[in-house]
């Protein structure tokens, strides 16, 4: 294991830890200022975690408004309570047996779904294509250069794993070249055959749609055996999530994103108008 | 199990937990205060999923991500209704214990 990917493991751990146990806290704790500061650990460690997964724009999201604004009203409200260190007056909790069954169930229920039942995509799958004679699978999935991970269809990095595995394979082959093209950027690699799969990496891809192919070169023969698959986009590069996030925000999600401002502006003038002392006639 | 080698599954794991703590303050507390963060406990449990899916499974996609951002602007408008609902409550029953407001109850 590469020491970058030790790093990340070690940041994931430490990060978990201090959500899990700061939500625990926030359960467990009899003492509500606790409570509420054992908040602020599970969502600063929350917006730690999307800067993990590569969410820089939700991370930052996450800091200005939870932390910054809801966590800091429910703080002021929990200050504001008469006698809070008086633990009957400010956190009684029912006495929850019953409870902690239920939430142990929930729980367990939740890991068998996600460990044993559920079956998650985790790449973007093989696609299979014809050529002479040969079934050919393409198939890519992200480079990530720091960590090794194998990721879905968007290569955030700008780095590609572009991978062919022919069934039947025939002596002959003796180099793939890959190619990608987007528009009038093309990248083109050769790599020698290999049995089984062949892999071949793309690095510093600019930012946009790509569509690539492979060119099995047979030796003997001066023309290539092209294949390719009839997608017309089979991944594509940004740079950080922030511009696709705006360009999503300002397109198809245009009328969502003005419905929830108006719904923002009407919850505020509500609360405005709930918390409001009553004048007495 | 590692995180770089299944990182979907830890993440899902993670947010099931986080989830289920946050069902269990709901469950529990009388508070009304208290009954908010475990609310917010069960929402940041569903945007770490929500997330987490975009980028471990994604066919090219940000969609998840602006889910997100939607669930964290209806949490803040929450948070803003449920806590004027707390001031009110506060000023009609002199507590915020949610089962002190029972006067739709005759």
């Amino acid at each position: 294991m590469a020491a970058p990917e030790i790093l990340l493991n070690v940041v994931f751990y430490v990060l978990a830890a201090a959500a899990i146990g700061g939500a625990v806290a926030v359960a467990a704790s009899k003492n509500i200022v606790r409570s509420a500061f054992a908040l602020l650990a599970v969502l600063f460690s929350a917006a730690a975690l999307y800067a993990v997964m590569k969410a820089d724009f939700i991370a930052a999201a996450q800091v200005l408004i939870y932390v910054g604004g809801i966590l800091v009203l429910i703080i002021f409200a929990v200050m504001l309570t008469h006698r809070i260190t008086d633990v009957k007056l400010s956190n009684e909790s029912t006495p929850g047996p019953a409870a902690f069954c239920a939430c142990l169930c929930l729980l367990f229920s939740l890991v068998v779904v996600i460990l044993f039942t559920a079956k998650w995509p985790r790449d973007a799958g093989e696609v299979r294509v014809p050529a002479d004679g040969n079934e050919v699978f393409l198939r890519q999935y992200q480079a990530d250069g720091a960590t090794g991970l194998a990721f879905g269809g968007s290569a955030f990095e700008g780095s590609v794993v572009l991978s062919l595995r022919l069934e039947t394979p025939p002596k002959t082959v003796d180099y793939v070249k890959f190619i990608a093209v987007s528009g009038a950027e093309k990248k083109t690699v050769s790599v020698p055959f290999q049995k089984g799969v062949t892999k071949a990496e793309l690095h510093d891809l600019p930012e946009g749609d790509w569509h690539w192919f492979a060119e099995l070169s047979v030796p003997g023969e001066d023309k290539a055996v092209k294949v390719e698959s009839s997608a017309g986009r089979d991944f594509a590069v940004y740079r950080g999530v922030t511009e696709p996030i705006a360009m999503a925000l300002a397109g198809p999600y245009l009328f969502a994103f003005e419905v929830v401002s108006v719904l923002l502006l009407a919850a505020l003038v509500g609360a405005a108008f709930l918390a409001r002392k009553e004048v007495k006639e | 199990m590692i995180f770089t080698r299944h990182p979907l599954e830890h993440m899902l794991l993670l947010s099931a937990i986080i989830f289920c703590s946050g069902v269990y303050t709901i469950l529990t507390r009388k508070n009304a205060v208290s009954i908010l963060m475990g609310v917010e406990l069960v929402l940041n449990a569903a945007n770490i999923n929500f997330v987490a899916f975009s980028q471990y499974t994604g066919h090219g996609g940000v969609h998840g991500n602006i889910f997100t951002i939607f669930v964290i602007l209806l949490a803040a408008a929450e948070a803003a209704v449920a806590l004027a609902i707390i001031i009110g409550m506060y000023q009609n029953f002199g507590k915020v214990d949610v089962d002190q407001a029972d006067n739709m109850k005759e």
